[in-house]
């Protein structure tokens, strides 16, 4: 397996006007799992093809293990891929699909039916390789995909929303697969998404990208609990982290954050680091909001406010309160054990401990 | 009611395309002296036409030449056309879409424009009374061009790159993921293009003289119109017949396929 550099890598498409990818520099470890993972046109599927040879780089230089594979053809870069549409050949059977690569290398047959049969069986499409990719399911195309990505045993693995087209069970149970797949691999993959959710389950490390460039790149809970910035913040967790215009004021001696005209007394650390009279955002992630009387212990909360529930939608376990307060509209996650509707008026509190903060450009402050 | 007069209406406009069919095929097995009545049937059908042709001509020889001139041609038009329909439905390159308009713009001129300017040429190669004379001025079709263009063009790109991952260079890619994928349109040029070269009777006149390199329509033509027949509609009919046969067969062969081509691509022949 191997290790995967992205030095300074730039990507302008010919029919546009600014880069899709600006100045990329990014280094895959060994083994890695790596979700890219961001909104729409931010690059994503870009870096990957770049990768995959799929399409030229504009500038920078792209490394697999200490060699440059910058202007190297797709087939000689060792890399394998899934593709969003699982892009199986519709004329082969599965059998023939999982076998081309090998058999496009001048493989011996017997290497090849040997190869083919133990990718088969270890994503348990044995009784599919006769098959026609017309006769298959979802769920089954995107195994023979995979199996046909696995069987030429290439250094880097690379996945393009391979999940995408599947409904929301299969979705769940593919992507156990692919974790259970790459622990035992312990090939380097890079995965591409804009599903979050496959982010924070199968990464190793992710990186959120947002307009070309990367916003955060850390495993999964840094990113969750420290974003960088504000889009790093509201892209990942569902329901977004609600976001506040606030403004640094002291009070005696303590600092604080005033939102509309309710003042939040920061905990000490995140307050010597605000300018008395300089405008902030303030973050707070909906499940770190609670009702002002049942507050779990050891929890800093704030003063209560007291605020009208709008909506209140139930997701099973949990409740997510769309809350108003004087103009001041937030999301709330709520575990499911007390009865509220839409139109009660209910006083929440915020976990101070678990707020966050980002200067006027939207980067963490504290 | 009106299915009944559909059906009339289709019935009569068969029978106005097949009759000519049948009288050809009748006349060639008609005795000498029958082959002028008016009528389809005779009490008595005979060989004796087709013999007298294989006698007084050398017919088996121009089927031969016909079969290499026809076969090379539909498989170089083939080949070459799609490896071009390939580069302007898939491959991005500066100046494609001119390309494409210029093929396009080939199709509007009329063949027989260009046949002086290729005679010259062939003269001045010293092809003339050979094969290639006969071949490579049709080894690629505009036509053709655009069928491979327009069925290329609907096989996602997702296809490719996942070829071009498993190892395929673009040669690759066309002969092992987009024939198999195209079969309809293969075919379709195919017979288009068997069908013409095989029917071709013009340019072979020109640059071919010798007899036994002669294609069969040449030799026909050549046969009935420049007396060897004799004037006997029946032998004429015969030789006739020997022409078709092979068209009729590679049609009732292929005859899925080329709907399928047909309809697929939206080209009428």
């Amino acid at each position: 397996m191997a290790k995967v550099i992205f030095e300074k890598v730039v990507k302008r498409y010919p029919s546009g006007d600014r880069d899709t990818v600006r100045e990329l520099s990014l280094t895959i470890d060994d083994g890695e799992f790596l979700v890219l993972v961001g909104p729409s046109g931010c690059g994503k599927s870009t870096i990957l093809r770049m990768l995959a040879g799929l399409i030229n780089v504009t500038a920078g230089k792209i490394f697999i293990d200490g060699k440059d594979i910058t202007r190297l053809h797709p087939k000689d870069r060792d890399i394998s891929m899934v593709f969003q549409n699982y892009a199986l050949f519709p004329h082969l059977n599965v059998y023939d699909n999982i076998a081309f690569g090998l058999k496009m290398r001048g493989a011996p047959k017997k290497e090849i039916d040997d190869r083919v049969r133990e990718a088969s069986a270890l994503l348990g499409i044995v009784p599919l390789l006769h098959k026609k990719p017309k006769e298959l399911s979802g769920g089954q195309s995107q195994r023979v995909a995979v199996g046909r990505a696995i069987v030429r045993r290439p250094k880097v693995f690379l996945f393009d929303e391979p999940l995408s087209n599947l409904d929301a069970k299969m979705r769940t149970q593919m992507r156990a697969e692919i974790s259970r797949l790459h622990r035992r691999l312990k090939a380097t993959a890079i995965y591409v998404t804009h599903d979050q959710c496959e982010a924070m389950t199968m990464a190793d490390r992710m990186v959120v990208l947002h307009d070309g460039v990367i916003g955060q790149c850390g495993t999964p809970h840094e990113i969750y609990s420290t974003p960088r910035n504000t889009f790093v913040a509201t892209f990942i967790g569902s329901p977004p982290m609600n976001l506040f215009a606030a403004q640094a004021v002291r009070e005696g001696a303590a600092s604080g954050l005033k939102i509309n005209n309710f003042v939040l007394p920061l905990p000490h650390l995140a307050a010597e680091r605000l300018e008395t009279g300089r405008k902030y955002t303030f973050g707070i992630r909906p499940e770190h909001i609670y009702l002002a009387d049942r507050v779990p212990p050891g929890v800093n909360s704030s003063m209560p406010l007291a605020c009208e529930v709008e909506l209140a939608e139930s997701m099973g376990n949990d409740v997510v309160l769309h809350c108003n307060s004087g103009g001041l509209a937030f999301q709330a996650s709520l575990k499911h054990d007390f009865p509220v509707k839409s139109g009660d008026k209910i006083n929440v509190v915020f976990a101070l401990d678990k707020s966050h903060v980002f200067d006027e450009k939207g980067e963490r402050v504290a | 009611m009106k299915k009944l007069a559909l059906y009339l209406i289709l019935i009569c406009a068969a029978v106005s395309f097949i009759y000519p069919f049948l009288w050809m095929a009748f006349i060639s097995l008609k005795s000498v002296g029958d082959a002028g009545a008016r009528g389809l049937l005779s009490s008595f059908f005979t060989l004796q036409n087709y013999k007298a042709v294989f006698m007084e001509i050398p017919i088996g020889r121009a089927l031969l030449n016909s079969a290499i001139v026809a076969l090379s041609t539909t498989a170089s038009v083939i080949f070459f056309s799609s490896l071009v329909g390939y580069a302007l439905a898939k491959l991005r390159f500066s100046g494609r879409e001119t390309v494409f308009m210029i093929v396009l713009l080939t199709m509007m001129i009329p063949g027989q424009l260009t046949l002086i300017p290729l005679y010259t040429l062939i003269v001045r190669l010293g092809w003339i009374d050979s094969y290639p004379a006969l071949v490579a001025p049709w080894m690629i079709s505009a036509m053709g061009i655009l069928i491979f263009r327009q069925t290329f063009i609907s096989i996602p790109d997702d296809l490719i790159e996942a070829a071009r991952m498993e190892g395929c260079g673009e040669l690759r890619i066309l002969t092992s993921i987009f024939w198999p994928l195209s079969k309809p349109a293969m075919v379709t040029v195919g017979i288009i293009t068997f069908m013409n070269s095989w029917n071709e009777v013009l340019w072979p006149m020109m640059v071919v003289r010798r007899q036994e390199m002669m294609t069969m329509p040449q030799m026909i033509t050549t046969f009935s119109v420049g007396g060897q027949s004799g004037g006997e509609l029946g032998v004429e009919m015969a030789a006739s017949m020997l022409l078709i046969i092979p068209i009729l067969a590679a049609y009732a062969f292929f005859q899925k396929y080329f709907i399928d081509g047909i309809a697929s691509t939206g080209i009428k022949g």
